[in-house]
């Protein structure tokens, strides 16, 4: 004799479990995507905040050198602006694209600028 | 046929609460050896042998200037005394419920640990709130059930799906005595669980 067990009205598989370290690595990507350096010099504190998530992403960020802006003043503007408008959207654009990415709802993001990788502003190819 | 109801509603109360035949054994032995001694003591003090241990004539005048000739020695046995009266005495008055529930069926007398109830519910508050087992723990008790779920941070639990889990799997199991769940999702998550 068999015993047929209906199937439950809403067939739920499991869960998916996101742990820190990918966590870590989808902001550090993102990141990276936003100020334009590598991911490997990102890093990534991932806390708690009244059951949120609270990032502090330590950071370099790409500048072009001193003596372009000197050069040629509106060269701030088009790459993205003062350094501070750009870690407000790097943040923004963190805040984002994480919440997209990962699901997660996120409380704060803190950027915190650990250093500048001065580059040429390469002609448009 | 015999009515099996009232063998397991006996077997019920002996699996729920704790048995005092041990205590009640320890003291009917040991009322027995001294109501032995005093009686072989009287005996022997009648024949007009000497005593084995004291006379009771002594036993007596020693009782009775017992207020007397106060000393440590008494005072201290006599506290130890007390105290052993007051724990016999709340081992008798009180319940002795063992943390079991019953399940009512009309089949069999089914005897189930408070804990093994505490992980089903924790296991389908896990469930319905969508979190890992380690983040679910609950507690059962004669009447209630408290159950705790910490949520991973940045994915907010619904309090409700759990409660109503939580409630349905109570309602199932049918335990005698009622329980009453009590959910609780606490404030701070925990990252990447």
């Amino acid at each position: 004799m068999t015993t047929i067990v209906a199937p439950m009205a809403s067939v739920r598989r499991g869960r998916t479990r996101i742990t820190s370290k990918a966590l870590s690595r989808v902001v550090s990507a993102v990141t990276a995507d936003a100020l334009d350096v590598s991911a490997a010099r990102v890093g990534v504190e991932l806390t708690d905040e009244r059951g949120d998530l609270a990032l502090v992403v330590s950071t370099p960020i790409r500048l072009v050198s001193l003596n372009r802006v000197a050069a040629d003043g509106s060269i701030v503007q088009r790459t993205g602006g003062s350094v501070l408008e750009r870690s407000a959207a790097a943040q923004r654009e963190i805040r984002e694209r994480v919440e997209a990415l990962t699901g997660s709802r996120i409380a704060r993001v803190i950027v915190r600028l650990t250093g500048a990788h001065i580059t040429r502003e390469e002609r448009v190819r | 046929m015999t009515d099996t109801r009232s063998i397991y509603r006996r077997i019920i109360r002996r699996e729920t609460h704790s048995p005092r035949a041990l205590l009640a054994m320890v003291l009917a032995v040991a009322l027995i050896v001294v109501f032995a001694w005093v009686g072989s003591e009287i005996v022997l003090a009648l024949l007009g042998h000497s005593a084995l241990l004291v006379a009771p004539r002594d036993m007596i005048t020693a009782a009775a200037r017992l207020d007397s000739d106060q000393n440590a020695a008494v005072t201290a046995s006599g506290a130890g005394i007390a105290v052993v009266g007051i724990l016999l005495i709340i081992a008798g008055v009180t319940p002795g419920r063992r943390a079991r529930h019953t399940i009512e069926l009309d089949r069999s007398a089914v005897i189930v640990d408070n804990e093994v109830i505490a992980s089903a519910l924790a296991r389908s508050a896990a469930y319905a709130g969508d979190v890992d087992a380690t983040n679910s723990h609950a507690t059962v008790s004669h009447r209630r059930a408290v159950v705790r779920v910490t949520p991973a941070s940045g994915v907010p639990v619904n309090r409700t799906a759990v409660t109503e889990a939580v409630d349905d799997d109570l309602a199932a199991f049918g335990l005698q005595p009622a329980v009453r769940a009590a959910v609780t999702i606490d404030e701070r998550g925990r990252v990447g669980v």
